[in-house]
């Protein structure tokens, strides 16, 4: 007789339930990071859907790195890197226009935050969102852009500082 | 300012990803395993086609060959074809032979681009039905030799079921821009033809150039119909069988491709650069004399035969590049390379069919 398999005793669907626990850990809080970065929540969503799958699918490898989501969050600031290029080229050339920042609608204290977020250089806004939302340390957020722990707190530092000027003291 | 997190959760203000994430992620998954097993296919394929065809006539573009040398693929032998030779192609480019759509003129009568789930699509008076979409091709369409773009027929009464539709919105009158909120999907145009003249319409976010500053704010009622449009529209299944003349899916087959060179700076968006002599000398040789061959549209693009096009991507790929995404996702067919005087900088080649309107259009999220 043939006993029935467990299906937590079969490896690709251990590794898959484990994908589903990351996915389910990291994908609210890599939307967000991702609108923040983006203004636009629509662009967020569709890049984090991206970013977790390219995830997914190297899971066997991302799966045994020590920071999978350090893995996770370079695929996001690198797919939206790239395509914002690319955004460029429809911009100019064929409907003329594509929103890349959303930032409309009702002047609300959350708008005012995202709009300020949109003015700073993008390396500022990276640094700040990897460090004060995903709480990434300046070394791991370094290694997510590609940078030195010491450029990461440079950037900090000035991101702080624009901020603050941006937002004035309506921020108290 | 105290604490950046609280701003940040203020900045955030408790937005959500889209509900089921993880089943929207396996079915991206799906849609693109799919996509580059055909885009696997096909890119093989041209390369097999310029081989053969260097061999047997001595190259499309009189180039001699010369034996031994170069290290140009020779032979019949790079990769077997996984489809019929004459279906062949280069994806986002239709099949040699294959049929253009007909007329090769139309009038515009409707057209909606945008939404949450970006849309493109264009009505004409002759009763075609031309789809583009950025993420996916529709259900039941073709996919060998895809454009892109998929058409079908509507009946006389069809298209004027949809344009009256429109109208009676009361929103197109005359030209109008209207801003939409953060909590609103994706941004709209829409054009429809009102008497002798198309009225468009725009609805986006504030910073848009395509709407003004100081344009108003759309109001709850117009945001409600401007939603109902973008329904209607992308909702065929909704329409009376009597709209339909062939409801099947079909490729649609452009006349012509407009083909658009750009440089660009690595560093995320900024102004492109012009294009001159110098960088279309990086181009494969075949590449440049084809473009010569077709009409100079402006500084930066040229619109040639669809025939011309194909050869022209089949140049570029003879000549080392390779496109640089799935045309099944971005309905544009790109092909990049580096500026070697300009580190950093890249030189783009893209191709967009021209629909019958006479408008060229390049799809492409990246």
């Amino acid at each position: 007789m043939i006993e029935p398999t467990s299906l937590s005793a079969v490896p690709e669907v251990v590794e898959a339930s484990r994908f589903e626990e990351f996915f389910l850990a990291q994908h609210e809080r890599l939307f967000q990071a991702l609108y923040l970065l983006t203004g636009d929540r629509y662009e967020a969503d569709d890049l984090a859907q991206e970013a977790l799958l390219r995830a997914y699918e190297r899971w066997d490898r991302v799966g045994a790195m020590e920071s999978p989501d350090g893995y996770l969050f370079r695929t996001a600031m690198n797919l939206h890197r790239s395509r914002l290029r690319t955004l460029v080229v429809r911009a100019r050339r064929v409907f003329a226009a594509v929103p890349t920042e959303d930032l409309s609608g009702p002047v609300t204290a959350s708008h005012d935050v995202r709009k300020a977020l949109a003015q700073l250089p993008r390396g500022q806004r990276e640094a700040l969102i990897l460090v004060e939302w995903l709480g990434l340390g300046s070394e791991e957020a370094g290694r997510v852009l590609g940078i030195d722990a010491s450029s990461v707190r440079g950037r900090l530092h000035r991101g702080r500082a624009s901020l603050r000027d941006l937002l004035g003291d309506r921020d108290e | 300012m105290s604490d950046v997190r609280t701003l940040l959760e203020r900045g955030v203000g408790g937005a959500t990803p889209q509900p089921d994430g993880f089943e929207r992620m396996l079915r991206r998954r799906d849609r693109k395993r799919r996509n580059q097993r055909l885009a696997a296919g096909a890119v093989g394929i041209a390369f097999f086609v310029a081989a053969v065809w260097i061999v047997t006539t001595g190259g499309p573009f009189d180039r001699a060959l010369t034996p031994g040398g170069g290290g140009t693929a020779t032979g019949p032998t790079v990769t077997e074809p996984t489809i019929a030779p004459e279906a062949a192609g280069i994806l986002g480019l239709p099949t040699p032979g294959a049929t253009p759509s007909t007329p090769e003129h139309g009038r515009l009568v409707l057209y909606l681009e945008g939404g949450g789930q970006f849309t493109a699509v264009w009505v004409y008076a002759d009763g075609r039905l031309i789809w583009g979409d950025m993420g996916d091709l529709p259900e039941g369409a073709p996919t060998e030799g895809a454009t892109g773009f998929v058409e079908q027929h509507l009946t006389p009464a069809g298209v004027e079921f949809l344009r009256t539709q429109v109208i009676s919105t009361g929103l197109f009158e005359h030209d109008l821009a209207l801003l939409r909120g953060p909590d609103e999907p994706g941004f709209l145009t829409i054009k429809v033809r009102n008497g002798d003249r198309l009225v468009w319409l725009t609805w986006a976010v504030q910073e848009n150039y395509r709407v003004p500053n100081d344009a108003p704010s759309a109001t709850p009622e117009q945001a409600s119909a401007l939603g109902g449009i973008h329904s209607l529209l992308t909702d065929p299944t909704s329409w009376p069988a009597s709209a339909w003349e062939d409801q099947d899916l079909e490729t649609f087959v452009p006349s012509r491709y407009r083909v658009g060179l750009r440089v660009f700076p690595d560093q995320g968006p900024g102004p492109d650069l012009p294009v001159g002599a110098r960088e279309l000398a990086l181009l494969p040789a075949p590449a440049t004399d084809l473009l010569r061959l077709g009409t100079k549209v402006d500084q930066a693009f040229y619109e040639l035969t669809t025939d011309d096009a194909r050869a022209l991507a089949e140049a570029l790929i003879e000549g080392g590049l390779e496109p640089l995404a799935m045309p099944m996702v971005e309905a544009v067919v790109r092909f990049g390379l580096e500026v070697p005087y300009e580190p950093g900088n890249s030189l783009f080649v893209f191709f967009g069919p021209v629909l019958p309107h006479g408008e060229a259009v390049f799809l492409g999220p990246g």
